[in-house]
């Protein structure tokens, strides 16, 4: 999936899913969900915290 | 593109470019001029000021969901489309009134210590604008740069 396609799932602009991609980002909870249900992942494989990275 | 980051409707080269006609228009009733740069200048504002409504009305267009009206109070760039831009908007807004906070109180004290001509004081908000636009453009350039 391309990220216009994304983003026109989401409901963004692909400006928004670039920065979010790049980390530049937090997304609120709702976008997170929007993009997770585009993506049919579960949300914590999207995003996670960072000391929880091993 | 350059010629789209700068005429993107929230972006503050539209403000620049009519308050500096206003400022223009102000200056040219307070002092004698030619008589064509005084038509001109009244021109070229009624013209940008038709330019403005027009790019409102095709954002209007393109962007029903969050459509900018000219009758509103609301800086128009805070109206931005997303969540996303407005993050990026936010911070670069945040900067350029931490700029008016500290500019506007300092310009009236300067005014009431040293009474200025009105020339000066037209220069002194037209620097201030250019300051502004510097500031926003800055903050602003990279997320432009995405389209």
């Amino acid at each position: 999936m391309t990220q216009v396609q994304l983003a026109k799932e989401a409901g963004v602009t692909r400006q928004t899913i670039a920065f979010i991609e790049k980390g530049e980002f937090a997304p609120s909870v709702t976008l997170a969900l929007k993009i997770a249900r585009a993506l049919d992942m579960p949300i914590t494989e999207l995003f996670w915290l960072e000391e929880d990275v091993v | 593109m350059i010629w789209k980051k700068l005429t993107h409707i929230q972006s503050p080269v539209w403000h620049m470019v009519i308050y500096g006609l206003l400022l223009s228009t102000a200056y040219t009733t307070a002092y004698p001029v030619e008589d064509w740069l005084y038509w001109l200048i009244r021109a070229a504002l009624a013209a940008a000021i038709g330019l403005y409504v027009w790019a409102v009305r095709r954002h209007k267009v393109h962007h029903p969901h969050s459509a900018i009206t000219l009758a509103t109070l609301l800086p128009i760039e805070l109206k931005e489309e997303d969540e996303g831009m407005q993050r990026f908007t936010y911070r670069a807004v945040r900067r350029v009134y931490t700029l008016y906070a500290i500019a506007v109180p300092a310009g009236l004290l300067l005014m009431i210590l040293f009474i200025p001509p009105l020339w000066l004081v037209l220069l002194g908000i037209g620097v201030l604008l250019y300051i502004h636009l510097g500031i926003y453009l800055v903050s602003i350039w990279p997320v432009l740069g995405e389209e």
